[in-house]
């Protein structure tokens, strides 16, 4: 088994010890895969613009998307420390099912030829925000992705 | 508070944690959902004394299998803090006497005192922490507020100031509550509406139910080490 049982036995406890670059994970769906350069990237599972006090409350119970999404972001921040085995393909498998789910676009209009994702990092420096693009996957076919 | 009382305490919080993370997976089209069904139902045998044995073992196996399944935590420290609280309980299941369940217990006791004084510690040594901007960052730049509106509060600088020395001091001086009981059930108090604050803000809902069932260990600790 690979090393996680350790860590998670004798944890170190560094909870925001610095806060470093936050990942950001963007999908753009292509016509083709040359269409790359001029892709409409849109954010995935952006978090909403405002939520009532009921709402957090509530959220408190009940939550499951919000988990998945730090799961997610999890993932993509694994990405910018560089890890592109597990991560890039659990992203993939996320953005696919999404797509399958019709979240990403109409599931009764044609599906876009391709679909592709990226992942930003995003930090300050002195008083400037910065962000750069860590990671772009090579596009594949919808909802041809094996569930995980 | 009798190390059974803690016990039994730990395993009702705990279970109920676990039903609650439980029902969230199942209600999504998430992978390893057997997992996830398997785990439900040996975390109600939890709550209801029911082979808890039995139950917690096979928790923990469940949990080892979902390391492996997501490459490591789904939920970060949640999930650790989780384990910790599971191989306490598998192992004070089958300690030989009681000694080695109060071993297995204080161990926890020991871990949630850790949780705070090391994140105290290296907040404390990051300068960032004392004039605001490490909190202003987790508002504006992290991953964490639930919503878009939440990161206005980063721009409010004297509220991120007061808020993240309020952190840092509060994390550094936990462990001051094991000299008494009554300063322990302060501290306590202080860190469920902090956690309940992450929750809120952040969505961290999942560390406000664990770590709220790793209490009862640590208030056994203090009264056998202190006597309250």
């Amino acid at each position: 088994m690979r090393p996680h049982l350790l860590p998670a036995l004798l944890p170190g406890w560094r909870f925001f010890d610095e806060i470093g670059p936050s990942p950001r994970i963007d999908y753009a769906l292509l016509p083709t895969a040359s269409a790359l350069t001029d892709a409409d990237w849109q954010p995935f599972r952006p978090a909403p613009l405002r939520l009532s006090l009921a709402a957090l409350l509530w959220r408190l119970l009940w939550n499951p998307e919000r988990n998945e999404t730090l799961y997610v972001l999890r993932c993509a921040e694994r990405v910018l420390e560089g890890d592109s085995g597990f991560p890039v393909a659990e992203l993939q498998r996320r953005i696919d099912a999404a797509a399958r789910a019709g979240l990403l676009y109409p599931l009764r209009t044609a599906p876009p030829a391709l679909l592709v994702f990226r992942v930003r990092g995003v930090w300050r420096e002195d008083k400037a925000k910065l962000e750069q693009v860590a990671f772009i996957a090579s596009p594949w076919v919808p909802g041809t992705v094996a569930p995980g | 508070m009798s190390l059974d009382a803690a016990l039994r305490l730990t395993e009702i919080l705990f279970g109920c944690a676990l039903i609650q993370q439980s029902l969230e997976h199942l209600a999504r089209p998430a992978p390893a959902r057997a997992l996830y069904g398997l785990r439900l139902l040996l975390a109600l045998a939890l709550v209801a004394a029911f082979q808890t044995t039995l139950a917690s073992w096979g928790l923990l196996g469940i949990g080892i299998s979902l390391l492996r399944r997501f490459d490591g935590p789904y939920n970060g420290g949640s999930d650790r803090m989780g384990l910790l609280i599971l191989l306490s309980l598998a192992l004070c299941h089958v300690a030989p006497t009681p000694h080695w369940q109060e071993m297995a217990l204080g161990y926890l006791g020991v871990q949630l005192l850790l949780s705070y004084a090391l994140a105290g510690w290296v907040k404390a040594v990051n300068r960032d922490w004392w004039n605001g901007r490490a909190l202003a960052d987790v508002f504006s730049l992290s991953i964490y507020p639930q919503s878009e509106a939440l990161r206005a509060l980063a721009a409010h600088r004297a509220l991120m100031t007061g808020a993240g020395r309020a952190v840092v001091l509060f994390e550094l001086a936990f462990p001051l509550g094991l000299l008494s009981a009554r300063l322990l059930a302060v501290m306590l108090a202080l860190a469920a509406a902090f956690h309940l604050a992450n929750a809120l803000l952040f969505g961290l809902n999942r560390f406000l139910w664990i770590w709220l069932s790793a209490f009862p260990a640590l208030w056994w600790l203090q009264w056998r080490l202190f006597g309250g």
